[in-house]
């Protein structure tokens, strides 16, 4: 809201407003540098899509700079961007958004990594993982790549630890089905 | 089964399971090894926060004109009031019925016996029917105060003829052109803005001149009553062309400007407020205030809606944008959330409180296609009343609309 003209500054604790956005983008822009590529990875991981991780990703951290001053846990950043991102891909999902296709005439640089393995089981888990409604992909991934606990999981996505399990053991019952046996771990034994 | 083979069985599923478990992690960093790039630096993210700030203010312009949209149509009361001790404007509390899910919303059956303007003819929840004086424009709201007295707006298409009408037996005895439409109190108490600038409270027994000099502001909520002579009684004001931040007028005539508030969101009769707070920091919260006292800062949620008892808030999440919201919250006073309504891929048009302990939304399920009514209790208990029926489509002028009468 613009402030009538003549209305003097609010108190900012001794700071004035300029040095206070100074300090507030100095620290934001060395949270970029430490952390986006990292940022990045787990919102590949959570959309399945490079395009979509950018998109979901700028947004994120757009919300994020608007709330920078309402986390003061530094800390705690990493996990409130997380939940931002898990709400924003839901919300995208929501809207059809990751309906669209995408064309391109170049490969994006930095594209994730395939090889031989991923004619096997790798390609198998990632089908699976692809074919989960957000939420659902949310968990594994908060579990087995942000190896968070399952009540650090249930925290980020606002559900209970219960729901947290249950969605893990359907996706790895699913694995069971879907991998050829010769391929599951220890060679289907 | 013995007991041994039992526990040699959990013993190699959980292996497996681990197994699977680290296969998972394995891959899923194979898949991200290569990622190593920081695609935004800051002018970037900044932008994009500027462009999200300023589409949330464009959401809620938006939200306010679909609601028109959907309401104006079916002539549907304001939603605010109490129809109890024959005061008629429908109110949060009983539904009696509510529901023709099948949109477009002006070919809406209305119930029976609620309460709602078709035409120039009112109907009222006894089943009688008023008629009100002919008009150039269209009644769309009114209130009754009283035995034979009804206070109502109208206005034209175009927004050029708007008035507050005092109707005594059937005649038009008062009239006051304005620049925007009335509010109802929980109490039965009317405020409006003249066009001459007049902050006017008109109650069962009695009128008054609150204050002068606000033309071009928009009465957005009134408290207290049932008379409007007192501090207890409080009209909301937003300034439509200035920057100025919203100001409370109470019956005394008293004006205190709300500062840092950027929009009033509801008010109940006991004088608790909901408002939108610009905090300065690039981000809004949604503060709750009881006779102007603060008694809840918070940022999570939009506090869109105050339960007629005043002990809790529907909310929204204040990050939200897009076509409305896909979740609801009643939040307590404290700021917890009691109860969450997330019927997944979908959306809400309209949502509001049907009695101190249930919630009333219109939903579309995108997956379907298709629009329904549903209602959550504090228990989080979910039940779909009307629909699902399928609709023009996702547009909100499509939702089906829903009575909510005493």
């Amino acid at each position: 809201m613009a402030h009538p003209r003549g209305r003097p500054e609010p108190e900012t604790g001794g700071m004035s407003k300029e040095s206070k956005r100074e300090r507030k983008d100095a620290e934001f822009t060395a949270y970029l540098h430490a952390r986006q590529p990292s940022l990045l990875r787990t919102a590949y991981l959570l959309t399945g899509d490079r395009h979509v991780a950018e998109d979901v990703l700028q947004t994120s951290l757009a919300k994020l700079y608007l709330a920078w001053d309402k986390v003061r846990d530094r800390d705690s950043v990493d996990a409130y961007l997380r939940r931002i991102m898990v709400n924003e891909n839901n919300s995208l999902w929501r809207r059809g958004w990751k309906r669209r296709e995408h064309t391109t005439e170049v490969l994006p640089e930095g594209d994730p990594h395939h090889d031989q393995h991923d004619e096997g089981q790798g390609a198998a888990l990632w089908d699976v993982v692809q074919s989960l409604p957000p939420k659902a992909r949310a968990v594994l991934v908060l579990r087995y790549y942000e190896q968070l606990s399952e009540a650090e999981t249930a925290d980020v996505l606002g559900i209970s630890t219960g729901t947290v399990k249950s969605q893990c053991s359907r996706a790895i019952a699913s694995l069971r089905q879907r991998v050829p046996v010769d391929l599951h771990p220890g060679g289907g034994r | 089964m013995n007991d041994m083979n039992q526990n040699q069985n959990d013993e190699s599923g959980s292996t497996d399971h681990r197994a699977w478990e680290g296969v998972m992690s394995t891959e899923f960093d194979r898949r991200v090894r290569d990622l190593h790039e920081a695609p935004f630096d800051l002018d970037s993210v900044r932008g994009k926060a500027v462009r999200i700030r300023r589409k949330r203010r464009v959401g809620a312009a938006v939200a306010g004109l679909a609601a028109a949209a959907v309401v104006l149509p079916v002539a549907l009361l304001a939603a605010n009031g109490q129809a109890d001790e024959g005061r008629v404007v429908p109110a949060a509390t009983q539904p009696t019925e509510a529901v023709d899910p099948t949109p477009p919303a002006p070919e809406a059956e209305p119930p029976a016996d609620a309460l709602y303007l078709e035409g120039d003819q009112l109907h009222l929840v006894d089943g009688s029917v008023t008629q009100l004086p002919s008009a150039a424009s269209t009644y769309t709201n009114a209130v009754v105060q009283g035995e034979g007295r009804i206070v109502a707006f109208r206005r034209n298409d175009d927004g050029s003829q708007q008035a507050v009408d005092v109707i005594e037996d059937g005649q038009v005895v008062d009239s006051y052109p304005t620049e925007a439409s009335m509010v109802v109190g929980d109490s039965g108490v009317v405020a409006f803005v003249t066009r001459g600038g007049e902050v006017r409270a008109i109650w069962e027994s009695g009128t008054s001149v609150l204050a002068e000099d606000y033309r071009f502001w928009t009465p957005v909520a009134v408290t207290g009553g049932p008379a409007c002579d007192d501090e207890d009684c409080q009209v909301y004001l937003r300034s439509e062309r200035t920057a100025e931040p919203p100001v409370a007028i109470n019956g005394t005539g008293a004006a205190t400007p709300q500062s840092d508030v950027v929009s009033v969101l509801d008010a109940t009769d006991d004088g608790l407020v909901s408002t939108v707070v610009d905090t300065g920091r690039f981000e809004y919260c949604s503060n709750l205030f009881d006779k102007g006292r603060p008694v809840l800062e918070q940022c999570d949620y939009r506090l869109d809606e105050l339960s007629p008892d005043g002990r809790y808030a529907l909310g929204t999440d204040i990050q939200s944008d897009g076509i409305g919201p896909g979740v609801l919250y009643i939040v307590d006073l404290d700021g917890a959330v009691v109860a969450t309504f997330d019927p997944g891929d979908a959306y809400m048009n309209t949502y509001e409180w049907l009695d101190d302990q249930t919630i009333i939304t219109t939903v579309y399920d995108f997956t379907t296609a298709r629009w329904s009514v549903q209602t959550m209790d504090l228990d989080g208990t979910i039940e779909t009343i009307a629909g699902p029926a399928k609709g023009g489509g996702t547009d909100p002028s499509t939702s089906p609309a829903f009575y909510v009468v005493g």
